[in-house]
């Protein structure tokens, strides 16, 4: 309230700008854990669909492989 | 032989052993700036070389840039995502562009259990490729600190360390450990079909994990566009609406904007160039050591009588700067074989290397060069000749556009195999300026001429041939042949690899 109350004391602001100022500091701020910055870590959605993708071929293969490696299924017509 | 081996020595030598003064000597390369008021007249410009002298700024203001060859990292990250045991062990090459630090890694193997430094030698420089534990998740630094302690390496090793989270495979963790410290990349570029390039924003005042990918969800919300007049809007907007997302990418004036050197300056490379920036690419250099005669006025429209006796390069840069200044060219006056040229590219991070020329001498060190910076090189070549017999011959028009992957998966010399390959080495490893051996030939010996629209055909091709790799349409080295000798043109792409006995496929830079 006393934010709310400092920024309409405010000559210089204009009732345009005052409003997304006010949402701007109304707005819940964020914990101190997203905040911290990890300075050696990226994300890339494109990334990861070229994982995903990637991973779904690698895995694909190594069944197969064990699959061959098992032989034929004994006892099925 | 032996000459040629001097040359390509000393290529490597000038790469291992990088001394930044020697850049003082390219007085002769002229940068076109933007931002700077175009008075019409050159000026020598070495500001952005002084800063690499004696005074450069200390270590603490250098950056580092990780360069991973994407073929290689996909053929190992799959399998470490699927068994969390398993380490990879990559070899890394150092590189100094200006004042980054680039660590080139590619050549990624499984190793057999947890690869350990102290069996390593003391000086090597070695990357390993890991998942993260599990638990600990919040915290990058325990996750990289785990490794280091995993792998146990001298302190006189450089270890580039990369995480891949199982849970979250948009998530990759870097690091550089040397010297008991950690240090973190600022940029790291998976270089292959779809060149995508993670970056970190050093902005302070933001706020978690950042990340940010090559292509914007829509090009016409370009941040400098806000700040810019409406005609700049509206001058970039049939091009942005054509290229959408790839616009952005190209010429992007809040990021990193996409570096491409074009050697040739002729009527094929002023072309191509042309063709480049009107497609929004905004970082050029060009380099050509030739000058303008009168027979190259009909195919270099951007050149006039008056510029007769100019280096090529230095008209084209005034032509093209003074429709675009949003551009920032540098025009190199010599040829791409010659030593300063080579010292320049040797300190500069090009995103692709297009060549459009007549000489395979030139082609050969665009493409050794390419190797050097494990970046994409697109060659482009146009011949008219006259088939049929005598009294009945018939125009036969040609073009090739060639993409080569880095990494050894084709180059100029083995696709197709160059003829003469002996005669080209021997050049290339030949002093500057000496004199050519043989016979002088003259210029129609091999070629009845050369036609614009046939150059401007073969530019197109290569430009969307280099927009398919930016696209992830093409995943392999590209040979695309262009043949017209009727009414309409014939066009054919294969994929290709490299020859079996290429002589710098085989033998990947140190």
């Amino acid at each position: 309230m006393k934010r709310i109350l400092a920024h309409l004391a405010m000559p210089q602001v204009t009732a345009d700008q005052a409003v997304p100022k006010l949402i701007q500091e109304l707005a819940p701020v964020p914990s101190v854990v997203e905040q911290a910055p990890n300075p050696g870590e990226h994300v890339s959605h494109e990334l990861a669909a070229w994982l995903d993708h990637e991973v779904r071929v690698e895995f694909n293969r190594l069944e197969q492989e064990r699959i061959t490696r098992q032989g034929p299924v004994a006892g099925v017509d | 032989m032996v000459a040629l081996t001097f040359r390509c020595e000393s290529i490597r030598r000038l790469h291992v052993d990088p001394n930044p003064r020697v850049l003082r000597h390219c007085s002769d390369i002229v940068d076109f700036e933007r931002s700077r008021a175009w008075d019409g007249t050159i000026s020598q410009n070495t500001n952005m070389f002084t800063q690499l002298g004696p005074n450069q700024p200390s270590r603490d203001t250098e950056e580092d840039r990780l360069i991973l060859d994407q073929t290689d990292f996909l053929a190992v990250a799959p399998r470490l995502l699927i068994e969390f045991h398993l380490m990879a062990v990559g070899h890394v090459r150092r590189r100094i562009a200006g004042r980054i630090r680039e660590f080139i890694v590619d050549r990624w193997e499984f190793a057999g259990g947890t690869p350990r430094g102290l069996d390593r030698p003391p000086l090597l420089d070695w990357a390993v490729l890991a998942t993260a534990p599990s638990e600990n998740r919040s915290s990058v630094g325990n996750h990289l600190q785990w490794l280091i302690e995993e792998l146990q390496p001298k302190r006189s090793q450089l270890v580039v360390a990369l995480l891949l989270h199982p849970a979250d495979h948009a998530r990759l963790t870097t690091g550089l450990w040397h010297d008991g410290c950690w240090t973190f990349p600022q940029e790291t570029h998976l270089i292959g079909p779809g060149m995508l390039i993670l970056q970190r924003h050093s902005d302070k005042n933001s706020t978690g994990v950042f990340s940010f990918e090559n292509p914007a969800p829509t090009p016409s919300i370009l941040p400098s566009a806000f700040a810019a007049p409406n005609d700049l809007r509206l001058r970039e907007s049939r091009t942005a609406g054509a290229l959408r997302s790839l616009y952005n990418r190209l010429g992007s004036t809040s990021g990193r904007m996409t570096h491409a050197v074009v050697v040739g300056a002729g009527g094929g490379g002023q072309e191509l160039i042309r063709q480049m920036i009107a497609c929004g690419v905004r970082h050029v250099t060009t380099i050509d050591g030739d000058t303008i005669g009168p027979e190259n006025l009909d195919r270099m429209t951007m050149a006039h009588p008056a510029d007769i006796g100019q280096p090529k390069v230095m008209q084209l840069a005034r032509a093209v700067y003074s429709q675009q200044p949003e551009l920032l060219v540098h025009a190199i006056p010599r040829s791409v074989q010659h030593s300063e040229t080579i010292k320049y590219l040797h300190r500069t991070r090009a995103d692709v290397l297009f060549s459009f020329l007549d000489s395979d001498v030139g082609r050969l060190a665009t493409s050794l060069l390419a190797r050097e910076m494990h970046a994409v090189h697109i060659d482009v070549g146009s011949l008219i000749q006259y088939a049929g017999d005598p009294g009945a011959e018939r125009r036969v028009m040609s073009a090739d556009v060639r993409l080569f992957v880095p990494g050894g998966r084709g180059c100029v010399a083995c696709v197709p195999e160059m003829p003469g390959i002996e005669t080209v080495l021997y050049h290339l490893s030949s002093p500057a300026n000496c004199l050519e051996r043989g016979q002088p030939r003259p210029w129609n010996t091999n070629r009845a001429g050369s036609l614009l629209h046939l150059n401007s055909l073969a530019a197109g091709l290569a430009m969307e041939t280099w927009f398919a790799w930016l696209e992830r349409r093409i995943f392999s080295s590209t040979w695309t042949r262009l043949r017209w000798d009727g009414l309409v043109p014939q066009v054919e792409s294969i994929a290709v690899n490299k020859g079996e006995n290429c002589l710098f496929c085989h033998e990947r830079p140190q």
